[in-house]
């Protein structure tokens, strides 16, 4: 066995992570029309950032259009181009490229792509349409497709540059998809991409916005042709150059490294294997994953997830109410994820549930991202099949999401929602509990899943169940094992069921806890490194450090404490009121393939938490 | 955030920002990816690619579900020439916890990165469904991606531009 990391203080720390609002007012625009939910505003215009307008002022107007490609279940669809509006977009009349250079208009488009302009005649500028759009008050958004191999730079379509005339004139912008059907490739600059990501943005977001009058944060849609699936050759997701991995929303500020720092929504757009851009349902589930983090609350701990995986049930509640809200927002079941441009196959699925020729979700439960994103779509989704005849507007959803959820006790899983519907709606408990055992959930009690019986078939049940167990704060150790029994070979092992074991104790007064966790059944020929978080609703503490010497000489597993007694006990200070513990065997937390430390499989410990 | 408390050379950090709240600077979200398909891809070469010499790579494939009539395909972009195999590989039906390997001989022609495309297609749950990936074959001199690379493709003004195709009255 090679030494196990060694890196990493030996520490006890607390991080923050909460989860919620944080207001951003619009920005970048100004101008005229379109602001507000829906942005039914006429043509936008003469809001102007510079120029000096005077008597003898030309307006320049025209539409603005993108090339729409369809996502089917047989690939992109280049046969069945649609040219949309460009919506709610800024646009200017430039006169440089530079955009220090103050515009000599400067507005938004409408919702049907309309635009007028208002400039001094016989100027020679450019119309400029920025990937962005933005609204300020209530609500108001700001959203910027970047492209981050350029430094964030903004996506902006240029027309030509041209005399504004004495009289009133007309340019019309269309962004092209670059593709080229004789040689199925794309041979043209793909400059309808920004346009077409910002318009399933818009979507999203007004969907969102109908009853629920919020300030949307600034987001950034990072998008490139240069953005792959793999990541650069340190193993790194690396913006700058494009190699990000995969399709994800992350906000990870780095210190040590800003040029890899994350914020907002990456997308793939390698035409070779994965392009993202008319992906909606991808683009939107994205999206859906910036408004639990601005709006309500994410346990999601991240990692690869796949249909038919059992995972942690943070991470399947949080992906599966994505997966739903994409499906809601676009008003479309059928999920599609197209791979390569020029491909005859996508990856599909059918949001609100198989039809009867097809098999179904083989593990539904609460581990489990597919039955929660039809529970998510069933709720609010105007059908009507079976026990599915709930019908709450999304705002309605966002006001049980919104409130006192972020500041659950418990780790936000179905078991958080679900318990917060039936209390927000006690009037629909039998449909809400007829849809959850539809999908394999017993009868939702509590937050913390009390008498749930799925134990999504593990070769040991009391690894999975019950979801929290309880532990005196009295010292008397309570067992409990981490495993691996729930990797995947394609998805991995990082956040996958039972991989890691939540425990809830609750003190009866003001003080202090002790928190120690020791090994007590390891597999023949490993050590063990056991870790641990505690959380006081939104935010944690966590003892995550490389194992003891005492760890590693492989003697006892009783020797093996994490934190190592020789700093020292690990005190948290506490109230009387649930807190969660979270401990887990480190290997099993990692890649099936790592090349170091592969999970090393079932490790028991035995945990306990001492009032001081 | 403020420190409440310090324990035996432990420093706790306590915040106090609450719900709906959050101090903009101080907290993260852990990526969240897509959902991908439940076949997996992984690619393996040993040494460093060298212009004008095979290279050999190690493809295997796993399935996290019972994947009938898998189909792999291969194709190249950028100079690469694939060697073996030519065209579509069957390779029929995969099952959970057994990956299939498949070596693939490809040749760099000429220096920076070029991409090996894969694509799999297969029957999951009675549908068709497709993905793919391309992997960059780096030359040791070569460490980002070359169109990542090109200053001269990139904005100097905080705005990348995209030609219109434009209609002026």
């Amino acid at each position: 066995m090679p030494l196990r990391r060694t890196t990493g203080p030996k520490s006890l720390l607390l991080a923050l992570a909460a989860a919620g609002l944080a207001a951003c007012g619009g920005g970048g625009g100004g101008g005229g029309g379109g602001g507000g939910s829906g942005g039914s505003g006429g043509s936008g215009g003469s809001g102007g950032s510079g120029g000096g307008s005077g008597g003898g002022d030309v307006t320049i107007s025209g539409r603005i259009t993108y090339d729409f490609v369809p996502a089917t279940t047989a690939g992109l669809d280049f046969g069945a181009v649609e040219s949309r509006p460009v919506r709610l977009a800024k646009i200017q009349f430039a006169v440089s490229a530079e955009l220090d250079v103050p515009a000599l208009d400067e507005g938004q488009t409408d919702i049907d792509g309309n635009y007028t302009l208002t400039v001094p005649p016989n100027r020679i500028g450019f119309i400029r349409v920025f990937a962005e759009s933005s609204a300020t008050g209530i609500p108001s958004w700001h959203f910027r497709v970047v492209d981050n191999t350029d430094d964030k730079a903004v996506y902006a379509l240029v027309g030509s540059s041209a005399s504004s005339g004495s009289s009133a004139s007309t340019r019309n912008l269309h962004a092209a998809s670059g593709w080229d059907e004789l040689s199925s490739s794309y041979t043209g600059e793909r400059a309808a991409a920004p346009f077409a990501i910002l318009d399933t943005i818009y979507i999203a977001a007004q969907y969102f916005l109908t009853g629920n009058e919020e300030s949307m944060p600034l987001l950034d849609i990072n998008w490139s042709p240069n953005n792959i699936g793999t990541l650069d050759s340190l193993g790194r997701t690396n913006p700058g150059s494009g190699e990000i991995g995969g399709t994800f929303y992350a906000v990870q500020p780095n210190v040590d490294e800003p040029e890899l720092a994350l914020d907002g929504i990456y997308l793939l757009g390698d035409e070779d294997a994965d392009t993202e851009e008319y992906d909606r349902h991808v683009i939107a589930h994205e999206f859906a994953h910036y408004l639990i983090h601005r709006f309500s609350r994410a346990d999601n701990i991240g990692g690869p997830h796949a249909p038919g995986d059992r995972v942690d049930m943070r991470v399947a509640f949080n992906e599966g109410w994505s997966t739903g809200f994409a499906a809601l927002a676009l008003d479309d079941p059928l999920y599609i994820d197209t791979g390569p441009a020029s491909s005859s196959g996508s990856f599909w699925l059918d949001i609100e549930g198989p039809p009867p020729f097809i098999l179904s979700n083989p593990w539904p439960g609460w581990f489990s991202e597919e039955s929660i994103w039809e529970l998510v779509y069933d709720i609010v989704d105007a059908d009507v099949d079976g026990n599915d005849s709930l019908n709450y507007s999304f705002a309605e959803v966002m006001g049980v999401m919104g409130g006192d959820f972020p500041e659950s006790r418990s780790r936000i899983s179905i078991f958080t929602f679900w318990d917060a519907l039936k209390t927000a709606f006690p009037g629909n408990i039998d449909q809400l509990n007829s849809l959850a055992t539809d999908q394999s959930i017993g009868i939702v009690r509590d937050e913390f899943g009390s008498g749930e019986t799925n134990d999504a078939g593990a070769n040991f049940p009391a690894d999975v169940l019950p979801v929290y167990v309880d532990i005196p704060v009295d010292g008397t150790p309570v067992n409990v094992c981490s495993s691996d029994e729930f990797s995947s070979s394609v998805s991995g092992s990082v956040n996958k069921l039972a991989s890691r074991r939540l425990l809830r104790f609750t003190p009866t007064a003001v003080g202090a806890v002790a928190v120690e966790v020791r090994a007590t059944e390891i597999p023949d020929g490993f050590y063990a490194d056991p870790d641990w978080f505690a959380y006081n609703g939104m935010l944690s503490v966590f003892s995550t450090g490389p194992p003891s010497a005492a760890c590693m000489n492989m003697n006892d597993p009783g020797d093996c404490v994490e934190p190592d007694p020789s700093a020292g006990p690990a005190l948290l200070p506490v109230e009387p009121q649930d807190y969660i513990l979270e401990v887990y065997e480190w290997t099993n937390t990692n890649d099936v393939d790592d090349p170091e430390y592969p999970p090393i499989g079932r490790t028991c410990f035995d945990v306990t938490v001492t009032f001081q | 955030m403020k420190i409440t408390n310090i324990a035996f050379g432990f420093a706790l950090l306590v915040s106090t920002v609450v719900a709906a709240a959050p101090d903009e600077g101080s907290q993260g979200f852990i990526g969240a990816t897509k959902l991908r398909p439940p076949l997996g891809i992984e690619t393996q070469y040993d040494g460093e690619p060298v212009v004008g010499q095979p290279l050999v790579l190690t493809l295997t494939i796993s399935a996290g579900e019972t994947s009938a009539a898998t189909t792999l395909t291969l194709s190249a972009r950028g100079s690469l020439a694939i060697v073996e195999p030519v065209g579509t590989v069957e390779l029929g039906t995969l099952v959970p916890g057994e990956p299939v390997q498949l070596e693939v001989t490809v040749i760099p022609m000429s220096g920076g990165t070029s991409f090996l495309r894969i694509n799999l297609s297969a029957d999951l749950r009675g549908r068709r469904q497709a993905t793919g990936v391309s992997v960059p074959i780096r030359l040791p001199e070569d460490v980002l991606r070359e169109s990542a690379d090109d200053e001269a493709g990139k904005s100097e003004s905080g705005v990348r531009s995209l030609r219109a195709v434009e209609e002026i009255r």
